[in-house]
């Protein structure tokens, strides 16, 4: 605050002029942050990510093992055979996020983060896991089996070939 | 001959351009060594001698800062060397344990002073409260006191996962995840995290600046604040009923 602002005599008209002022000045501020705010939010939102493509190929139909899952380890995903059909499940546990593994020996999957169990199509056997490790849309394309990472299907969903 | 020396040393006008005060040997120059200087204006001018007991704050907030500046001077030297990017960031964490002299010497400096620095903020906040010294006019104080708790615990978070070895990876995965569980925003605050859907090269970079720059600079910040309102509170809580003589 200025030192000499409180020796100033003011007329009313100053001051209102004053008041004014600072009102436009206090607002113009308000609307600076809030733009600024929502602009950095946007600019912090990437646009375009390098990330894995959600839709990764498997397998052909042929080719997939009975009585055993197939672990595809880079994208995740556990691919298994069903009556009449196909399913695939993603291996990132339900709990926390790990990356499951399938125990052959013990024909259950395990998570090394905290001891979650699963059975081999995917339902909570133990641990602290809240759901079953959710089932993944699968198609064939040019007759290889392709699972969408990102799209989550019913429990009981069996692809039929 | 000391003596002189000395008057020789502090009688000149570059001397007395930076310290404008006499010799701190009067109450009054004592004070104007605390009021003219930077860092100490901070603190109170006048310190009661049951203050500074070490019983009263086992020096807890004190080494809390102490840590702190270990931990700016250690971590500013391993950013010489420190790459935040997947391919090289593992490798440089091996390289300054193997290669860098003095590099794991650094390393191990501010890995341990970061876990004493979490510890020891904890037990200072357990002291102020089993001193009561959260109590008017300290409320402010204790919430100024638990943004830098949050921070500390943020910079620990963030500075986790740049060694990018199994640990950090799967820790930062984990974390990431608890956050999801913030009901109705919890997916996008994940995502504004990570900047994308998984730990990767996004995360690595935005746990970098965060831990580097904007978290320390925020920490500092808040210390200033919270040091100047003990000064401004008094100084350190003593019981009404103690009494202590007051020594400049
Ligand atoms: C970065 C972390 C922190 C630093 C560097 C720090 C530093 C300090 C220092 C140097 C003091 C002077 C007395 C003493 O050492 O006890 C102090 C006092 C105080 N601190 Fe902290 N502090 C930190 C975190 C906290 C936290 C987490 C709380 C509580 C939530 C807190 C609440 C207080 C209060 C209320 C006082 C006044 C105590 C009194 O008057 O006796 N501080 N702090
Ligand atoms: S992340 Fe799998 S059990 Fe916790």
């Amino acid at each position: 605050m200025l030192v000499d602002d409180l020796r100033m005599e003011l007329t009313p008209e100053e001051l209102s002029r004053r008041k004014l002022l600072g009102l436009v000045g206090s607002g113009c501020l308000a609307v600076f942050l809030a733009g600024s705010g929502a602009a950095i939010g946007q600019f912090m939102w990437p646009n375009v990510l390098f990330e894995e493509p959600s839709k990764v190929p498997l397998l052909r139909p042929e080719d997939v093992a009975s009585g055993a899952l197939t672990t595809f380890a880079r994208h995740k995903v556990f691919l298994a055979r069903a009556p009449g059909g196909f399913f695939a499940f993603t291996s990132v546990c339900t709990h926390l996020g790990c990356v499951t593994n399938y125990d052959q020996a013990l024909g259950k999957i395990l998570c090394p983060c905290h001891g979650s169990q699963f059975d081999l199509s995917g339902r909570v056997l133990g641990g602290p896991a809240p759901r079953p490790l959710p089932r993944l849309e699968l198609t064939l394309e040019k007759g290889v089996l392709v699972a969408d990472t990102r799209k989550f299907v019913e429990p009981d969903w069996v692809f039929k070939v | 001959m000391f003596g002189t020396l000395l008057n020789r040393l502090i009688e000149n006008r570059v001397f007395r351009s930076i310290v404008r005060h006499g010799f701190p040997d009067s109450n009054r120059n004592r004070s104007l060594a605390s009021f003219t200087n930077f860092f100490l204006h901070l603190q109170p001018v006048k310190v009661r001698l049951k203050a500074i007991e070490f019983t009263r704050t086992f020096y807890l907030g004190g080494l809390s800062l102490a840590c702190l500046l270990i931990l700016s001077i250690t971590g500013v030297l391993l950013m010489f060397y420190y790459h935040p990017s997947v391919p090289r960031a593992y490798d440089d964490m091996k390289d300054l344990e193997f290669v860098v002299s003095q590099g794991v010497f650094l390393r191990n400096m501010h890995r341990w002073a970061a876990h004493l620095m979490v510890l020891l903020v904890s037990l200072h906040m357990i002291r102020v409260f089993y001193a009561g010294a959260y109590r008017p006019p300290r409320e402010f104080n204790w919430v100024i006191g638990v943004v830098l708790l949050l921070f500390t615990v943020l910079l620990s978070y963030t500075g986790y996962l740049l060694p990018w070895d199994q640990l950090a990876y799967w820790a930062v995965t984990v974390g990431t995840n608890m956050a999801r569980a913030v009901p109705a925003i919890g997916e996008e605050m994940r995502f504004l995290m990570l900047g994308g859907h998984t730990v990767n090269e996004n995360a690595l970079i935005r746990f970098y600046v965060l831990h580097c720059v904007a978290l320390p600079a925020a920490l500092f910040l808040g210390i200033a604040i919270h040091l100047w309102r003990v000064r401004k509170d008094g100084g350190v809580y003593v019981e009404p009923g103690e009494g202590g003589e007051v020594r400049g």
